[in-house]
Protein backbone atom coordinates (compact mmCIF):
# COMPACT_ATOMS: atom_id res chain seq x y z
CA UNK A 1 0.00 0.00 0.00
CA UNK A 2 1.33 3.44 -0.61
CA UNK A 3 0.79 6.74 0.30
CA UNK A 4 -2.61 8.01 -1.56
CA UNK A 5 -1.54 11.15 -3.87
CA UNK A 6 -3.49 13.77 -2.08
CA UNK A 7 -1.89 13.36 1.25
CA UNK A 8 1.66 13.06 -1.06
CA UNK A 9 0.62 16.19 -2.25
CA UNK A 10 0.19 17.81 0.60
CA UNK A 11 3.85 16.51 1.93
CA UNK A 12 5.52 18.10 -1.15
CA UNK A 13 3.87 21.40 -0.64
CA UNK A 14 4.05 21.86 3.05
CA UNK A 15 7.51 20.46 3.53
CA UNK A 16 8.48 22.74 0.62
CA UNK A 17 6.74 26.12 1.42
CA UNK A 18 7.59 25.69 4.98
CA UNK A 19 11.69 25.48 3.79
CA UNK A 20 12.53 29.04 3.92
CA UNK A 21 11.37 32.30 5.98
CA UNK A 22 12.67 35.82 4.51
CA UNK A 23 13.35 37.95 7.01
CA UNK A 24 12.86 41.60 6.33
CA UNK A 25 16.72 42.46 7.32
CA UNK A 26 18.49 39.25 5.20
CA UNK A 27 15.94 41.01 1.76
CA UNK A 28 17.06 44.60 2.94
CA UNK A 29 21.10 43.46 2.98
CA UNK A 30 20.29 41.68 -0.05
CA UNK A 31 18.64 44.89 -1.49
CA UNK A 32 21.69 47.03 -0.52
CA UNK A 33 24.51 44.52 -2.01
CA UNK A 34 22.18 44.54 -5.24
CA UNK A 35 22.12 48.00 -5.32
CA UNK A 36 25.82 47.93 -4.99
CA UNK A 37 26.66 45.72 -8.20
CA UNK A 38 23.97 46.82 -10.13
CA UNK A 39 25.58 50.76 -9.87
CA UNK A 40 28.70 49.27 -11.02
CA UNK A 41 27.66 47.12 -13.90
CA UNK A 42 27.01 48.10 -17.51
CA UNK A 43 24.04 47.31 -18.88
CA UNK A 44 23.96 44.96 -22.52
CA UNK A 45 22.89 47.25 -25.25
CA UNK A 46 19.96 45.80 -27.18
CA UNK A 47 19.99 43.38 -29.99
CA UNK A 48 21.38 45.14 -32.67
CA UNK A 49 19.14 43.41 -35.69
CA UNK A 50 20.40 44.48 -39.03
CA UNK A 51 17.42 45.23 -41.38
CA UNK A 52 16.86 43.12 -44.66
CA UNK A 53 18.36 44.47 -47.72
CA UNK A 54 16.49 45.18 -50.42
CA UNK A 55 16.88 43.39 -53.33
CA UNK A 56 17.39 45.22 -56.57
CA UNK A 57 14.90 44.65 -59.61
CA UNK A 58 17.58 44.02 -61.71
CA UNK A 59 19.40 41.36 -59.23
CA UNK A 60 15.73 40.13 -58.44
CA UNK A 61 15.39 39.38 -62.83
CA UNK A 62 18.93 38.21 -63.65
CA UNK A 63 17.89 35.89 -60.66
CA UNK A 64 14.67 34.39 -61.89
CA UNK A 65 16.04 34.42 -65.36
CA UNK A 66 19.37 32.35 -64.10
CA UNK A 67 16.56 29.68 -62.68
CA UNK A 68 14.30 29.31 -65.80
CA UNK A 69 17.10 28.93 -67.82
CA UNK A 70 18.43 25.79 -65.89
CA UNK A 71 14.71 24.24 -66.16
CA UNK A 72 14.96 24.62 -69.24
CA UNK A 73 18.05 22.84 -69.95
CA UNK A 74 17.54 20.32 -67.65
CA UNK A 75 14.33 19.73 -69.96
CA UNK A 76 15.69 20.09 -73.58
CA UNK A 77 19.47 19.22 -73.07
CA UNK A 78 20.55 17.75 -70.04
CA UNK A 79 19.96 13.92 -70.51
CA UNK A 80 21.98 12.65 -67.60
CA UNK A 81 18.98 11.68 -65.68
CA UNK A 82 17.52 9.70 -68.80
CA UNK A 83 21.35 8.18 -68.79
CA UNK A 84 21.59 6.71 -65.48
CA UNK A 85 17.46 5.59 -65.63
CA UNK A 86 18.25 3.57 -68.75
CA UNK A 87 21.54 2.16 -67.06
CA UNK A 88 20.14 0.68 -63.98
CA UNK A 89 16.75 0.14 -66.00
CA UNK A 90 17.46 -4.24 -65.51
CA UNK A 91 17.73 -3.92 -61.93
CA UNK A 92 14.34 -2.87 -62.18
CA UNK A 93 11.52 -6.09 -62.57
CA UNK A 94 8.47 -5.17 -64.06
CA UNK A 95 5.41 -7.82 -62.69
CA UNK A 96 3.17 -9.16 -65.35
CA UNK A 97 0.76 -11.82 -66.07
CA UNK A 98 -0.09 -13.68 -69.40
CA UNK A 99 -2.52 -16.42 -68.92
CA UNK A 100 -3.08 -16.31 -65.68
CA UNK A 101 0.58 -17.15 -65.13
CA UNK A 102 3.02 -14.50 -62.80
CA UNK A 103 5.86 -13.12 -64.98
CA UNK A 104 9.08 -11.05 -64.22
CA UNK A 105 10.50 -9.20 -67.10
CA UNK A 106 14.48 -8.13 -66.70
CA UNK A 107 15.00 -5.25 -69.51
CA UNK A 108 18.64 -5.02 -71.27
CA UNK A 109 20.19 -1.51 -70.68
CA UNK A 110 19.14 0.28 -73.20
CA UNK A 111 23.03 1.54 -74.22
CA UNK A 112 26.35 -0.19 -73.70
CA UNK A 113 28.50 1.83 -71.55
CA UNK B 1 -12.15 62.07 -3.06
CA UNK B 2 -8.93 59.15 -2.54
CA UNK B 3 -7.10 58.64 -5.86
CA UNK B 4 -5.76 54.88 -6.10
CA UNK B 5 -2.24 54.95 -7.21
CA UNK B 6 -1.77 51.65 -9.09
CA UNK B 7 1.18 49.42 -8.76
CA UNK B 8 3.22 49.92 -11.51
CA UNK B 9 3.14 46.62 -14.07
CA UNK B 10 5.96 44.44 -14.83
CA UNK B 11 6.48 45.52 -18.34
CA UNK B 12 6.80 49.70 -17.26
CA UNK B 13 9.10 48.58 -14.35
CA UNK B 14 11.41 46.88 -17.29
CA UNK B 15 10.78 50.23 -19.69
CA UNK B 16 12.05 52.20 -16.79
CA UNK B 17 14.80 49.72 -16.11
CA UNK B 18 16.27 49.84 -19.23
CA UNK B 19 16.51 53.87 -19.00
CA UNK B 20 18.86 52.60 -15.66
CA UNK B 21 16.46 53.34 -12.98
CA UNK B 22 17.89 51.23 -10.20
CA UNK B 23 14.49 52.58 -8.24
CA UNK B 24 12.38 50.29 -10.88
CA UNK B 25 15.17 47.52 -10.03
CA UNK B 26 14.32 47.74 -6.42
CA UNK B 27 10.79 47.19 -6.95
CA UNK B 28 11.03 44.78 -9.16
CA UNK B 29 13.19 42.69 -6.56
CA UNK B 30 10.86 43.86 -3.75
CA UNK B 31 8.24 42.20 -5.60
CA UNK B 32 9.74 38.71 -6.52
CA UNK B 33 12.59 38.44 -4.55
CA UNK B 34 10.85 35.70 -1.86
CA UNK B 35 9.38 33.75 -4.62
CA UNK B 36 13.14 33.44 -6.31
CA UNK B 37 14.80 32.90 -3.09
CA UNK B 38 12.60 30.08 -2.33
CA UNK B 39 12.86 28.39 -5.54
CA UNK B 40 16.77 28.41 -5.22
CA UNK B 41 16.72 27.25 -1.84
CA UNK B 42 14.10 24.32 -3.12
CA UNK B 43 16.69 23.42 -5.90
CA UNK B 44 20.23 24.13 -4.45
CA UNK B 45 19.60 22.88 -0.53
CA UNK B 46 21.51 25.89 0.62
CA UNK B 47 20.57 28.71 2.35
CA UNK B 48 24.11 30.91 1.03
CA UNK B 49 24.09 29.52 -2.68
CA UNK B 50 20.66 30.93 -3.18
CA UNK B 51 21.05 34.28 -1.94
CA UNK B 52 23.91 34.28 -4.33
CA UNK B 53 22.16 32.88 -7.03
CA UNK B 54 19.16 35.25 -6.06
CA UNK B 55 21.58 38.28 -6.48
CA UNK B 56 22.90 36.93 -9.89
CA UNK B 57 19.18 36.93 -11.03
CA UNK B 58 18.27 40.28 -10.49
CA UNK B 59 21.96 41.63 -11.54
CA UNK B 60 21.05 39.83 -14.83
CA UNK B 61 17.65 41.66 -15.42
CA UNK B 62 19.65 44.52 -14.62
CA UNK B 63 22.09 43.75 -16.88
CA UNK B 64 20.13 42.21 -19.74
CA UNK B 65 17.04 44.74 -19.27
CA UNK B 66 17.23 45.56 -22.83
CA UNK B 67 16.70 42.35 -24.51
CA UNK B 68 14.14 41.77 -22.16
CA UNK B 69 10.36 40.97 -24.27
CA UNK B 70 8.08 43.48 -22.31
CA UNK B 71 5.41 41.65 -23.84
CA UNK B 72 5.83 38.69 -22.31
CA UNK B 73 5.34 38.16 -18.90
CA UNK B 74 8.45 38.11 -16.30
CA UNK B 75 7.70 35.58 -13.68
CA UNK B 76 9.05 32.87 -16.69
CA UNK B 77 11.97 34.85 -17.51
CA UNK B 78 13.13 35.16 -13.62
CA UNK B 79 12.72 31.06 -13.13
CA UNK B 80 14.21 30.25 -16.09
CA UNK B 81 17.61 32.26 -14.93
CA UNK B 82 16.90 30.59 -11.62
CA UNK B 83 16.99 27.06 -12.84
CA UNK B 84 19.63 27.61 -15.28
CA UNK B 85 21.82 29.37 -12.57
CA UNK B 86 21.03 26.62 -10.00
CA UNK B 87 22.10 24.18 -12.48
CA UNK B 88 25.25 25.25 -13.28
CA UNK B 89 26.32 25.45 -9.33
CA UNK B 90 24.83 22.13 -8.86
CA UNK B 91 26.56 20.19 -11.34
CA UNK B 92 29.86 22.04 -10.58
CA UNK B 93 29.44 20.67 -6.65
CA UNK B 94 28.27 17.59 -7.83
CA UNK B 95 31.32 15.85 -6.78
CA UNK B 96 31.64 17.02 -2.99
CA UNK B 97 28.25 17.08 -2.02
CA UNK B 98 27.94 16.86 1.77
CA UNK B 99 25.35 13.99 3.06
CA UNK B 100 21.64 15.16 2.52
CA UNK B 101 20.86 15.15 6.13
CA UNK B 102 23.19 17.61 7.02
CA UNK B 103 21.98 19.74 4.61
CA UNK B 104 18.57 20.50 5.90
CA UNK B 105 19.30 21.76 9.13
CA UNK B 106 17.38 24.94 8.28
CA UNK B 107 14.29 23.79 9.45
CA UNK B 108 11.57 26.52 10.66
CA UNK B 109 8.81 24.78 12.05
CA UNK B 110 5.28 26.30 11.99
CA UNK B 111 3.66 27.05 15.37
CA UNK B 112 1.34 23.98 16.67
CA UNK B 113 -0.80 23.04 19.18
CA UNK B 114 1.39 20.77 20.67
CA UNK B 115 5.65 20.41 21.09
CA UNK B 116 5.23 16.42 20.11
CA UNK B 117 3.17 17.20 17.51
CA UNK B 118 5.44 20.46 16.56
CA UNK B 119 7.89 17.60 16.48
CA UNK B 120 6.37 14.71 14.46
CA UNK B 121 4.85 17.02 11.95
CA UNK B 122 8.75 18.97 12.02
CA UNK B 123 10.53 15.42 11.74
CA UNK B 124 7.43 14.61 8.54
CA UNK B 125 8.68 17.67 6.85
CA UNK B 126 12.53 17.07 7.11
CA UNK B 127 11.90 13.33 5.53
CA UNK B 128 10.42 15.02 2.71
CA UNK B 129 12.95 17.15 1.70
CA UNK B 130 15.65 15.19 2.16
CA UNK B 131 13.53 12.94 -0.41
CA UNK B 132 13.16 15.61 -2.71
CA UNK B 133 16.98 16.78 -2.17
CA UNK B 134 17.87 12.93 -3.06
CA UNK B 135 15.77 13.41 -6.78
CA UNK B 136 17.85 14.17 -9.48
CA UNK B 137 17.87 17.89 -10.47
CA UNK B 138 15.56 17.63 -13.41
CA UNK B 139 12.57 16.28 -11.64
CA UNK B 140 13.60 18.35 -8.62
CA UNK B 141 12.81 21.46 -10.24
CA UNK B 142 9.88 19.98 -11.79
CA UNK B 143 8.58 19.45 -8.13
CA UNK B 144 10.11 22.81 -7.08
CA UNK B 145 8.22 24.78 -10.01
CA UNK B 146 5.03 22.80 -9.41
CA UNK B 147 4.54 22.74 -5.78
CA UNK B 148 6.52 25.41 -4.81
CA UNK B 149 5.14 28.34 -7.29
CA UNK B 150 2.19 26.24 -8.13
CA UNK B 151 3.12 26.99 -11.87
CA UNK B 152 1.37 24.91 -14.59
CA UNK B 153 2.56 22.08 -17.01
CA UNK B 154 2.74 24.31 -19.80
CA UNK B 155 4.60 26.98 -17.49
CA UNK B 156 7.34 24.89 -16.98
CA UNK B 157 7.24 23.58 -19.82
CA UNK B 158 7.85 27.24 -21.42
CA UNK B 159 10.65 27.99 -18.48
CA UNK B 160 12.63 24.94 -19.32
CA UNK B 161 12.27 24.69 -22.77
CA UNK B 162 11.00 21.26 -23.12
CA UNK B 163 7.81 19.74 -24.30
CA UNK B 164 4.97 19.49 -22.05
CA UNK B 165 4.71 15.79 -22.00
CA UNK B 166 8.80 15.67 -20.97
CA UNK B 167 7.22 18.14 -17.89
CA UNK B 168 4.81 15.36 -16.92
CA UNK B 169 7.05 12.44 -17.69
CA UNK B 170 9.14 14.09 -15.02
CA UNK B 171 6.53 15.13 -12.30
CA UNK B 172 5.16 11.50 -12.79
CA UNK B 173 8.60 9.73 -11.56
CA UNK B 174 9.46 11.89 -8.57
CA UNK B 175 6.67 11.79 -7.35
CA UNK B 176 6.66 7.85 -7.57
CA UNK B 177 10.27 8.10 -6.07
CA UNK B 178 9.30 10.44 -3.28
CA UNK B 179 6.73 7.78 -2.48
CA UNK B 180 8.61 5.12 -3.08
CA UNK B 181 11.81 6.53 -0.61
CA UNK B 182 8.83 7.62 2.20
CA UNK B 183 7.19 4.39 2.33
CA UNK B 184 10.84 2.80 2.75
CA UNK B 185 11.55 4.88 5.26
CA UNK B 186 9.16 5.28 7.46
CA UNK B 187 8.03 1.18 6.85
CA UNK B 188 4.67 2.08 6.33
CA UNK B 189 2.51 4.85 5.45
CA UNK B 190 1.03 5.95 8.20
CA UNK B 191 3.05 9.25 7.57
CA UNK B 192 0.71 10.29 5.26
CA UNK B 193 -2.36 9.99 8.10
CA UNK B 194 -3.40 13.05 9.24
CA UNK B 195 -0.64 15.06 7.50
CA UNK B 196 -3.21 17.52 6.00
CA UNK B 197 -3.23 21.09 6.21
Amino acid sequence: MGIPDNHLDNMIVLALETKTHVARRQKLTAWEQLHRRAARQVMMAPYAIPPKPALKPSVFYVRWARRLVRMLHIIFTDDTVYDRAARKRCLMPVWGSIGGTVVVHFYPPLRAH
Amino acid sequence: METVHAEPSDAELIKRLQSNDLGALGTLFDRYYAQIYRTAVAITHDDAVAEDITQDCFLRLHRYAHRIDTTLPLPPWLYRVTVNLAYTWVSRHKKRRVSLETVVDYLISPARSTPDHAAEIAGLQQEVRTAISALNFNQRVVVVLHYLNGLSLDDIAQILDCPVGTVKSRLYYARENLRHRLVHTNGEPQVAHGYTR
